[in-house]
């Protein structure tokens, strides 16, 4: 009977709100659908969460905000898959006194060109019809009875910011569509710790660098929060990538972020750990595979426990993992830099489990 | 009768599935050629609509891309399309660049790390 409760506690209130992504309503960002306009201005947090590194407080307003919704018969506000729309330099930010690391000239501005707010930086297109395509389909034809989220980036598109860096993801969080924490960090056999998901690398074509300073790259992201010592922390796993490595096979990265819009679900920043899927093994006593091939697709179990607990025995937060912090957010993503590029990946079946 | 019964029911439930209306609602997506680009990404995606309703004998004028993509055979057509209408998929030669990558390459690992550290250096508050 105790197990029974467990069990029933567990499913209850931890895990994917759409387990299985079978009702795939999916919403951008903001909650309201005037957010980030003129009649609905964002707001800017002061001071931002970590000091060190670039920071801003403008602009308030933007031309449009690029809602966006499918698979809901009217704007939802629980029960929906969360879609970020990003596409750097996505607000204006100013750089710091001391920055560290030093990347800036202090009091440095870099401005924003884009249409839309943060994480709505651009409008949602079909895929292949502009460089942010998403959709949800259930692919009848070929006999297929469940949705995948399409993520379909497609830089021969014009970018309004110089050197934009678009980021295109779906993911739930908790009091952002989902209504509950997704799981639990800790190995307790009972505990909604794991993540299991299908992903696929359909298609790509590698971009073209835009300038000299800057490398064309992409990357696929699975990337998850959880919340302790007063910030909000998370681990970005590379999927797949080219021409970019957030790790070897002795180094990873830590990012201090900041996301001083307090409308947005990410508000207002996190510390995060960039580790290669391939690179996991170097650091972690498992393994993650790598998509390298067009059309290959894997069914993937990652215990989000051993890696969150492992980026923190390695020193990736500056505090360390308690047990049994909630995991707050999981996300699947696109991202690149260039031109004349495109990548297709989707995602589907994706569902907490504690075995 | 049963099996009668049975082939009605999967009849229904097929139609029910091809008419169900898919439920979108967003900002025009006009937006993303007028207030940013000018007339480029316009007249590259109405060239990519018009070469898929071509294919498919519809009114280029009369349809959404939305109708036009209702599974990944109709993505990667439209992924192809777009790649080529774009100019993408060839090299400087006009040759066809893209169907020759079946595997993403390798490239220098620590070169890669570099790239990591300078694309991350270009975002917003980090």
């Amino acid at each position: 009977m105790v197990i029974l409760l467990i069990s029933l506690e567990n499913t209850a209130f931890c895990q994917f709100q759409d387990q299985g992504l079978v009702d795939a309503v999916v919403r951008t960002d903001f909650d309201s659908q005037t957010q980030g306009t003129s009649v609905n201005p964002l707001t800017y947090s002061s001071p931002c969460l970590f000091s060190i590194v670039s920071c801003g407080n403008s602009p308030a307003s933007f031309a449009s905000t690029n809602y966006f919704s499918q698979n809901a018969a009217t704007w939802p506000s629980s029960d929906f898959w969360v879609l970020s729309i990003n596409n750097e330099t996505s607000y204006d930010q100013v750089c710091p006194t001391n920055p560290n690391p030093p990347i800036c000239t202090p009091g440095e501005v870099s401005y924003t060109l884009n249409p839309g707010p943060l994480n709505q930086s651009l409008p949602r297109s079909a895929p292949g019809y502009g460089l942010m395509g998403f959709t949800t389909l259930v692919d009848t034809e070929i006999g297929e009875d469940f949705y995948r989220a399409h993520l379909v980036m497609n830089t021969f598109f014009a970018n309004p910011m110089p050197g934009g860096i678009p980021f295109l993801g779906i993911g739930a969080q908790n009091g952002r569509g989902n209504s509950y924490a997704l799981g639990q960090l800790n190995n307790g056999y009972y505990t909604y710790k794991k993540v299991k998901f299908t992903a696929k690398l359909w298609d790509f074509i590698l971009p073209t660098p835009v300038n000299e300073k800057q490398p064309a790259t992409f990357a696929f992201y699975i990337y998850a929060l959880s919340s302790w010592g007063g910030k909000p922390r998370g681990v970005f796993l590379t999927l797949a990538h080219w021409n970019i490595d957030n790790s070897d096979s002795s180094n990873f990265t830590i990012y201090n972020w900041n996301w001083p819009v307090q409308e947005s679900f990410y508000y207002p920043g996190a510390q995060w750990v960039f580790i290669d899927a391939e690179d996991v093994s170097n650091f972690c006593p498992f393994s993650v595979p790598r998509l390298t091939a067009k059309g290959q697709q894997i069914a993937y179990t990652i215990n989000l426990y051993l890696l969150f607990k492992c980026a923190s025995d390695l020193g990736g937060f500056d505090s360390t993992m308690p047990s049994g912090s909630s995991i707050e957010g999981i996300h699947w993503a696109v991202e690149m830099s260039g031109k004349d590029g495109g990548l297709w990946t989707s995602v589907h079946n994706m569902r907490m489990a504690a075995q | 009768m049963v099996k009668k019964l049975h082939i009605l029911l999967m009849i229904g439930i097929f139609t029910a599935i091809l008419t169900t209306p898919r439920i979108y609602s967003q900002d025009s997506d006009s937006l993303l050629e007028t207030e940013y680009s000018g007339a480029a990404n316009l007249e590259l995606k109405q060239a990519i609509l018009k070469e898929i309703a071509d294919r498919r004998g519809l009114d280029s004028s009369k349809v959404h891309p939305d109708d036009l993509i209702h599974s990944a055979a109709d993505i990667s057509e439209t992924f192809q399309v777009s790649c080529e209408i774009s100019g993408a998929c060839t090299d400087k030669d006009g040759n066809s660049a893209h169907d020759q990558l079946s595997e993403i390459p390798d490239y220098d690992e620590e070169k890669g790390f570099l790239n990591a550290q300078k694309i991350r250096a270009q975002k917003s508050g980090g």
